[in-house]
């Protein structure tokens, strides 16, 4: 009888505990779990995919990597969740990750599901196709067919928008994961494969055979705000993952890098790249962070334009050009919001 | 009182299910305020609005202008067509599978052996990948199709083939099947009647075959212009027109069946292996060929130990369906989750898939369940 009642009791502690756990926000869980969660693809050249030694990298895994600097002081304590195009959306509602950094188009009907914080990437759908198809424009679309992911992606919408203004027919074969849809696509199964620009162009670079072979037709029929998403219900996460984005752009515009921060903090006369760079007390206060949290995300993970160059741009296999993704100055739509 | 049984029964049992419904009752409620607070709103309605995606493969007709919930017919349809087909095929290979391990021919014997174990020691989405990738490492790109038989083609696309397309009224062929039907199995019956009344069996059933086949002569010549075929031609990269298998569905359906018979496979051997050798005997003794004693014998009396395993194996198919993604084929599975994504209804749709299986898996097990009743011992 005794242990019953002991029994009983422990149940219902388990219980109650487990409905007041759910209560606890994610920034008090993300501390108590010592890293970020984070959500990334299941292996995009250029954008998420572990290298060969396991380690992830990419421009979303640096997106994430920053929040991790901000908030721990550290780039490393950050752990990558591989989620599908079905996947990712619930894995973000029910907090298995804090944050989603997976080239996830923000939407209205996602952003009243969860809550995106800072558009990352500015993208459009794009084609993979051989090129001795010749395909110039959307109307040498027509009867070919075509692999991509499926489970709701806005690539499928795009391909459905190029058929009805075209008034082409496409064949198309879905999948539940890119790489595969990539692999059918090379191998043979499909005229084309369709994807986020950045997308098509990490994977022509680093996995065809003879990148040469294949042409990357972009019909324009989408521009896409690829944005970082969280879970809804805490402002102060809210708060963190977006000024440790702000931090690269606003870095960027002050031509802060990692390799010369430690030089500026040291000779800066002005007021506020003193007091963000924790040079001056009080930056960390609001969020209850380190004041070095700025310096942090700049000096481990580096300004918008270098993480760019590292992941995309010239430094990486894919030699993407920076489009819209760049400062106002240089003909792009990424706003630094001020740290006053 | 306490010493009444039946009321320390009613009482144990009144216990217990109050301490049910008080977990059921905590657990709904703490889902309801975690929804609450993570902003989740609950909810049927999208059921009935445009489902704007599309479907690549379907059974029946949709697009994706179609509401939710058609969609997610059609989507259940794909998974039907394969699980049915799945079950049919693997039932038949998995039979000749059990029967062929007990072969006293090596050859037959080790071959339906590397098959069970193949299957049953493999799992089924590395077989699925690997069938599916054996598609374009063996077969040629679509330019360089394999010609079988006149317009008919095999590439690294699928098979194509010739269609028959009829352009006059459904109705007049399917008439004509339905009194040809008619009529062979009236003339049949009739010579079973003749045969227990005469002890004599007269050729009414050949006389059946020989007036349908002046019908079918008479039919097609009168709708000789209704008919005409549909050849594929090959159109800038692929096939186009005609019939054709696509190697997502060819895929699921070789993969899913080869796994399953393996499985079957051992169940049938079992079933026979059960059956007692005075049967074998008997079945000798009675001057019967080994075929014979099989089809008139051992199978009957194997099945009533073979269908109740059999059952779930069935409903392990349905379950496996699922997989059919995995080399893009879109099953019901598929596309609840493409509208959960779509319309961020998570619990709503994990509760279709759910309920929907559910309801097909226990249908199937009460159909089977109805067949081994009826083949049971019937004991008076």
């Amino acid at each position: 009888m005794k242990r019953a009642t002991q029994f009983a009791a422990a149940a219902a502690m388990v219980l109650i505990g487990a409905g007041s756990a759910n209560a606890q926000s994610i920034t008090d869980k993300v501390r108590q779990r010592g890293y970020v969660s984070c959500g990334a693809s299941q292996g995009v050249p250029g954008l998420s995919r572990p290298d060969d030694k396991g380690v992830w990298t990419g421009f979303d895994v640096d997106s994430c990597r920053a929040v991790a600097a901000a908030f721990f002081g550290d780039s490393q304590k950050a752990q990558f969740v591989p989620l599908n195009a079905a996947q990712r959306i619930p894995a973000v509602q029910t907090g298995e990750v804090d944050v989603l950094a997976r080239t996830t188009t923000w939407t209205y009907t996602r952003d009243v599901a969860v809550r995106f914080v800072a558009i990352n990437l500015v993208d459009g759908d794009a084609i993979m196709l051989r090129k001795s198809l010749n395909v110039g424009a959307a109307a040498d679309l027509d009867g070919l067919t075509i692999c991509l992911q499926g489970g709701g992606s806005l690539v499928e919408n795009a391909l459905d928008l190029i058929e009805q203004q075209n008034q082409v027919k496409v064949e198309r074969v879905y999948f539940d994961s890119t790489i595969l849809a990539r692999d059918a696509y090379f191998g043979g199964r499909c005229d084309g494969y369709m994807s986020d620009g950045f997308a098509i162009a990490g994977q022509r670079a680093a996995v065809a055979g003879n990148p040469d072979e294949h042409a990357i037709f972009q019909s324009g029929a989408t521009t896409e705000p690829l944005a970082l998403a969280i879970p809804r219900g805490d402002d102060r996460w809210f708060d963190i993952v977006r000024y440790a984005f702000n931090a690269m752009v606003w870095a960027e515009d002050r031509g802060i890098t990692s390799k010369n921060v430690d030089e500026i903090a040291a000779s800066a006369t002005d007021g506020e790249t003193r007091k963000a760079l924790g040079v001056e007390p009080g930056i960390g206060e609001p969020l209850k962070l380190d004041d070095k949290w700025i310096y942090n995300v700049i000096k481990q993970v580096g300004n918008y334009g270098e993480v760019f160059a590292r992941n995309l741009g010239e430094e990486s296999p894919l030699k993407a050009e920076r489009r819209l993704n760049a400062l106002p100055r240089d003909g792009g739509i990424l706003f630094p919001i001020p740290f006053k | 009182m306490l010493q009444d049984a039946r009321i320390r029964a009613i009482t144990v049992q009144a216990a217990l299910l109050a301490g049910v419904a008080a977990l059921g009752y905590v657990l709904l409620t703490a889902t309801a305020r975690n929804l609450e607070l993570r902003g989740i709103p609950l909810g049927f309605g999208f059921l009935w609005r445009p489902a704007n995606f599309q479907i690549a493969e379907t059974i029946l007709p949709y697009s994706s202008s179609d509401p939710n919930w058609w969609a997610a017919v059609v989507g259940l349809s794909n998974s039907i067509f394969i699980s049915v087909l799945v079950i049919l095929l693997a039932s038949v290979i998995g039979l000749f599978i059990g029967i062929g391990r007990l072969s006293s021919n090596p050859l037959v014997s080790g071959l339906c052996r590397v098959w069970v174990e193949v299957a049953r020691n493999t799992p089924l989405v590395v077989l699925l990948i690997f069938n599916y990738a054996l598609w374009w490492e063996v077969l040629p790109l679509a330019t360089e199709a394999w010609k079988l038989a006149p317009g008919t083609h095999i590439s690294v696309r699928g098979l194509s083939m010739p269609a028959l397309t009829w352009s006059a009224s459904a109705l007049a062929p399917a008439a004509f099947l339905a009194t040809s039907v008619a009529v062979l199995l009236s003339a049949s019956y009739a010579a079973r009647r003749r045969h227990i009344e005469t002890g004599f069996r007269p050729a009414y059933v050949r006389a059946a075959w020989v007036l349908i086949a002046v019908g079918a002569g008479i039919f097609l010549f009168a709708y000789r212009d209704a008919a005409s075929l549909d050849i594929p031609e090959f159109r800038r990269a692929n096939f186009a027109g005609g019939w054709s298998l696509t190697p997502e569905l060819t895929t699921i359906l070789i993969g899913l069946t080869f796994y399953t018979a393996g499985f079957i496979g051992e169940i049938v051997r079992g079933g026979i292996l059960a059956v007692r050798k005075g049967q074998w005997e008997a079945a000798t003794a009675l001057g019967l060929s080994r075929g014979q004693t099989y089809r008139f014998v051992v199978v009957p009396l194997a099945l009533r130990s073979i269908v109740p395993p059999l059952n779930s194996q069935y409903i392990n198919v349905v379950k496996n369906s699922t997989l059919a993604i995995v080399v893009g084929y879109q099953d019901f599975m598929t596309v609840v989750s493409t509208m959960i994504n779509k319309t961020s209804h998570a619990i709503e749709g994990v509760a279709i898939i759910l309920g929907v299986f559910l309801a097909v898996n226990l249908a199937l097990s009460a159909l089977l369940n109805a067949y081994n009743r009826r083949i049971a011992i019937v004991e008076r």
